[in-house]
């Protein structure tokens, strides 16, 4: 069965969506994401390969160790504030990406806007950018 | 950098997207500054019509808006990085 490092956990899904018994179980509401690790006995470890976190052990079945289980409150969008990536992959992202590169030309700290708006955001800037050049080619 | 399977790699100018080793961990898809990708499963990114020499997109455009540009691209790029360091910020 699997044995989780919630100090590692992500909360990403990966581990879900590679497990070919549905053994690890999402549970999502609006602004928390629960993922629920049912006691497994399979001796497949695609979990424990794909997980980007490196969370995830196997340990022999035993039937007194509880199902882990962990909460993650997800992020709330700073524009519209819709919920969408959990903390620690923001601050995993974060961690990944030079500083400079976490804010755009205009200065917003694009980390915290959901993708939905991040793509408002720059169709808005792109499509000024092209007005822009057309006026400039024809005053 | 965050796609742990290198799914998500380059190939030239392009990022391409290999659909078999994606995990829908969805970490590109908080990367990702232009929102371009969304996750269910799997990953969803644009692949720019691979094995086609230009997008489809850009050939039945009715009004020749669309256009498979790397330069522009670029171009905006070194924008958006000038105007950061002009702002104090790292490029």
């Amino acid at each position: 069965m699997i044995c989780v490092d919630p100090g590692k956990c992500l909360g990403c899904l990966a581990c879900s969506n590679v497990c070919p018994s549905q053994n690890i179980v999402l549970l999502q509401s609006a602004d928390t994401r629960t993922i629920h690790w049912k006691r497994c006995k399979e001796e497949c470890d695609l979990c424990v390969e794909f997980c980007p976190a490196k969370a995830l052990a196997l340990v022999p079945y035993d039937q007194s160790i509880p199902e882990p289980e962990i909460s993650f409150e997800l992020a709330e969008c700073r524009i519209c504030g819709s919920r969408y990536a959990t903390m620690p992959m923001l601050m995993r992202v974060k961690a990944s990406i030079p500083p400079g590169l976490q804010v755009d030309a205009s200065g917003m700290e694009w980390i915290w806007i959901c993708p939905q708006c991040r793509r408002e955001v720059e169709a808005e800037s792109a499509a000024g950018q092209v007005v822009r050049e057309r006026k400039r080619m024809n005053p | 950098m965050v796609c742990a399977t290198a799914a998500l790699y380059k190939d030239g100018e392009k990022t391409a997207f290999d659909v078999d080793k994606c995990t829908g961990c969805g970490m590109c898809q908080v990367a990702c500054p232009f929102g371009v990708i969304s996750t269910d499963k799997i990953a969803h990114k644009c692949d720019l019509c691979s094995g086609r020499e230009i997008p489809a997109c850009v050939i039945t455009c009715p009004a020749n808006a669309l256009s498979l540009d790397f330069d522009l691209a670029s171009r905006r790029a070194r924008y958006r990085a000038a105007m950061l360091v002009a702002r104090g910020g790292r490029a």
